[in-house]
C-alpha cells in the first residue's frame, strides 16, 4: 500500500512536470508563430493561447488533487502552533471535517454545472483534439475540477477518522512541521526532540515523500 | 444569519485554526452560498472561469520557472562572482555584494523566495565563512536584499495585483525600477554604517585588470534583464515590434533565455535538472494557483455585497485626504504583513480599497508599486516572514539570531516605502517618461 501511494506520488509529479513543460514549450511555439505570421510567413496557430491556459487549470487542480502534500500550502499556523498536540488534533479533526463537508455539500451542484456544460456541448475557440479533429468542450477541461473536489473530500474526510483513531501527524502529512518549517522529530514517548539535539536521532520515518522545507508562498 | 457574515465567520474560523488558506476560502464561498441560497456550484464556475480567461495569470508559472531554471543552472554563481570584483573592496564588503547581486537577479526573476535560496545558498556561507559576519547579520541582510526582487521588473506580485486592479502591468513593472534602486540604495547605506561601527571586513580587491573577463563570464547573465525589458516594452522603441511580446510571453521568453544560457553557455543544465526544475515550478503553480482561484471567488462575493463601495462611503465619511489615506492603508498592510502571506493581502485585502483609491484621486500604478513594496516588507517581519523561514530553511541559521538582526532593514525599507509615498514621483517618473498619464489605466 505504501509503495503503491509512493509510486503514485511520483508519478503525479512527472504529470505536473509534464504539464509545465507543455505550456511553456507551447509559448515559444506561440510567440515563433506570431512572429511569423506578422511576415506572412505563416498562419498563427489559434489553439496555443487555449491550450497553455487549459495547462493552468490542469496544473492548479490536478496539483492540488494529487501533488501537493499538506505542507505545501499556503497556511496561517501560529495560532495553531499555540496548542498542545491533543489539542492540536481535535483542531485538526474539525478543520478536517469541515472541508471535507463542505466539499461534498457542494458535489452535486458541480456535477450538475458540468454535466449542463457538457450537454451545451460548448467549445472552446480553437483548440482540437490531435486523434479526432474535434474542438475540445470547456466541460472536458473544467472535468479536473470533479477530481479535485473528490480528491478534496476523501483526502480530509481519510485524515479526520485517522487522527480520530489516534494516527499520528508525521503518517499523514508528512513530518510536522515547527515555526521555522523544520521537523518536527518524536522520540518513543511522543515528546519533542530540540532541533540541537536531534542530529545524533534518526529521522522521523514518513509514509510520504518528505516535506519541503520551504514555505512555498508570495 | 447574513450571509456575508456567515462567510467570513467561516473563513476566519477555519483559516486560524490552521486550514490550508485555499482550501478555507473555498469553503468559506460555498457557506455562503448555502446561506445565500444560490447555486452552489457558481464558487468552481467562478474559479475555473476566472483562471480560464486570465492570460496574464500564465506569466506566473513562467516567472516560476525562469527563475529556476536561473537556480539550477548556475546562473546566480557567476553573477556573485562579478558582484564580488565590482563592491567586494568597500567596507561592508560582502553586505554590498549581497544587495547588489539581489538588484541585478530582481531584474531577471519575479520572486523573492527565489532569490532568498538562490542566492542566500552562496553568499551566506561566504559571509559567515572564518566568522567575518555573524550568522545572524548574514542572514538578515540576504533576506531584506531579497525583497527587492520584486519590486525590480520581473514581478509575480504586480502581475496579482494588476489581476484584481486591471492597472497596466506594464506602466506597474516600469514603477518598480526607481523604487526598487531607492531599497538598494537605502540598505547600503545601512550595511555600510553598520559595517564601519562593528569593522566588518573588506575583501581582497580583485585587480582592475580582472575585471573584463569576470565581466565577460557574467555577460549573459548580466544581459538577461535587458533582453527581459526589451522584451516587454520593445514596441514602445521599435514600433515595428508593436504587439509581438505580451508580459506573459515575456515571461517564457525570459524562461527559454536563462534555459538556453544554462545549457549551452555555462553548460550546468541536464535533462535530470530541468525535470526537476519543471516539477518543481509546477507544484509551486499549483500552490499559489489554489490561492488565486479561490480569491476570484472572493473577489466576486465582496463585489456581490457592494463592499467596495461600502468601505468607499465609510471612508468618504471620514473626509480623509489622499495621503492620509495612504499611509493609513499602509500602516494596516504593515501590520497585516507581520501575521499573513503577501498573496493573501494583493488578492483579498487590497480589492476592497481599489474604489476608494479611485475616489480619492489615487493613481492606481503608485498605489499598486506602493502596495507591492509593502508587502515584500511584510515577508521580512517577524512572527510571520516567509523569507526568513526559507532562508533559514536553506542555511540553518536560527531564526532567533536572524530576527535579532532584521530590524534595522526592516526600518530603513520603511523608510524608503513612506519616501515613495509622500513623493509619488519615485514610483510614476519611468512611467511617464513612457508616456503614462497617472488617473488613467
Amino acid at each position: 500500500m505504501e509503495s503503491a501511494i509512493r509510486w503514485f506520488r511520483r508519478r503525479s509529479d512527472d504529470v505536473m512536470g509534464i504539464l509545465m513543460a507543455v505550456m511553456f514549450s507551447v509559448f515559444i511555439l506561440q510567440i515563433v508563430t506570431r512572429y511569423l505570421a506578422k511576415f506572412q510567413l505563416a498562419s498563427d496557430f489559434g489553439w496555443t493561447m487555449d491550450l497553455s491556459s487549459t495547462c493552468m487549470i490542469w496544473l492548479i487542480f490536478f496539483g492540488g488533487a494529487f501533488a501537493l502534500i499538506e505542507a505545501d500550502h499556503v497556511k496561517f499556523d501560529m495560532i495553531y502552533n499555540l496548542f498542545g498536540r491533543n489539542a492540536r488534533r481535535w483542531i485538526s479533526i474539525f478543520t478536517s471535517l469541515a472541508i471535507a463537508g463542505l466539499f461534498a455539500w457542494a458535489m452535486p451542484a458541480v456535477w450538475k454545472y458540468l454535466s449542463f456544460l457538457y450537454m451545451l456541448g460548448k467549445p472552446n475557440s480553437a483548440l482540437r483534439n490531435p486523434l479526432t479533429g474535434e474542438l475540445v468542450l470547456v466541460s472536458t477541461i473544467y472535468s479536473i475540477y470533479i477530481a479535485f473536489a473528490l480528491a478534496m473530500i476523501w483526502r480530509y474526510a481519510s485524515r479526520a477518522i485517522r487522527l480520530m483513531m489516534g494516527q499520528r501527524y508525521e503518517t499523514l502529512d508528512g513530518p510536522e512541521l515547527d515555526a521555522a518549517g523544520h521537523p518536527v522529530v518524536l522520540d518513543a514517548h511522543g515528546n519533542i526532540i530540540p532541533p540541537m539535539l536531534q542530529k545524533a536521532t534518526v529521522a522521523p520515518a514518513s509514509d510520504f515523500a518528505p516535506a519541503k522545507n520551504q514555505p512555498r508562498a508570495k | 444569519m447574513d450571509p456575508f457574515n456567515a462567510c467570513i465567520l467561516a473563513l476566519a474560523v477555519l483559516a486560524l485554526l490552521g486550514a490550508p488558506i485555499s482550501l478555507a476560502m473555498i469553503a468559506a464561498a460555498i457557506v455562503y452560498l448555502i446561506f445565500k441560497g444560490q447555486d452552489l456550484a457558481l464558487a468552481a464556475e467562478q474559479m475555473l472561469q476566472g483562471i480560464y480567461d486570465s492570460p496574464l495569470l500564465l506569466a506566473i508559472p513562467l516567472f516560476i520557472t525562469a527563475a529556476n531554471i536561473m537556480n539550477a543552472g548556475q546562473i546566480s554563481e557567476r553573477l556573485l562572482t562579478f558582484c564580488v570584483a565590482l563592491v567586494g573592496r568597500f567596507r561592508g564588503g560582502l553586505g554590498h555584494v549581497n544587495v547588489v547581486a539581489n538588484m541585478i537577479f530582481a531584474g531577471m526573476s519575479g520572486s523573492a523566495v527565489a532569490d532568498a535560496v538562490g542566492l542566500g545558498k552562496i553568499i551566506i556561507p561566504m559571509m559567515t565563512k572564518d566568522g567575518r559576519y555573524s550568522r545572524g547579520y548574514a542572514a538578515a541582510i540576504t533576506g531584506a536584499a531579497a525583497t527587492i526582487g520584486p519590486i525590480i521588473p520581473p514581478s509575480i506580485p504586480m502581475v496579482m495585483y494588476a489581476l484584481v486592479s486591471n492597472a497596466s502591468i506594464g506602466y506597474l513593472f516600469m514603477g518598480g525600477i526607481l523604487p526598487g534602486v531607492l531599497m538598494g540604495i537605502v540598505l547600503m547605506i545601512f550595511n555600510w554604517v553598520v559595517a564601519t561601527r562593528r569593522g566588518f571586513p573588506v575583501e581582497r580587491s580583485v585587480p582592475m585588470r580582472e575585471l573584463p573577463r569576470l565581466t565577460l563570464n557574467a555577460l549573459p547573465a548580466l544581459l538577461m534583464p535587458v533582453f527581459l525589458l526589451f522584451c516587454i516594452y520593445g514596441e514602445m522603441l521599435i514600433p515595428a515590434m508593436s504587439g509581438l511580446v505580451t508580459t506573459t510571453e515575456a515571461a517564457a521568453l525570459a524562461a527559454l533565455y536563462a534555459l538556453l544560457v544554462a545549457t549551452f553557455i555555462y553548460r550546468a543544465m541536464t535533462f535530470k535538472k530541468l525535470h526537476g526544475v519543471f516539477i518543481e515550478s509546477g507544484k509551486a503553480t499549483a500552490a499559489v494557483g489554489l490561492v488565486i482561484g479561490a480569491s476570484l471567488i472572493f473577489n466576486y462575493i465582496v463585489a456581490a455585497e457592494n463592499i467596495p463601495a461600502k468601505v468607499t462611503a465609510m471612508m468618504a465619511g471620514s473626509q480623509m485626504t489622499a495621503t492620509q489615506f495612504l499611509v493609513l492603508i499602509n500602516l494596516l498592510f504593515l501590520v497585516l504583513g507581520c501575521l499573513l502571506d503577501a498573496s493573501t493581502i494583493i488578492l483579498v485585502i487590497v480589492p476592497l480599497f481599489i474604489p476608494t483609491c479611485k475616489a480619492l484621486g489615487i493613481d492606481l500604478v503608485h498605489f499598486g508599486v506602493v502596495t507591492v513594496v509593502n508587502c515584500m516588507i511584510g515577508l521580512i517581519t517577524p512572527p510571520y516572514g516567509v523569507l526568513l523561514f526559507v532562508v533559514n530553511a536553506v542555511t540553518g541559521i536560527p531564526l532567533r539570531e536572524m530576527i535579532s538582526e532584521i530590524w534595522g532593514f526592516i526600518a530603513v525599507l520603511i523608510v524608503a516605502l513612506f519616501a515613495m509615498i509622500f513623493f509619488p514621483e519615485i514610483v510614476l517618473y519611468v512611467p511617464k517618461a513612457f508616456g503614462y498619464v497617472p488617473g488613467s489605466k
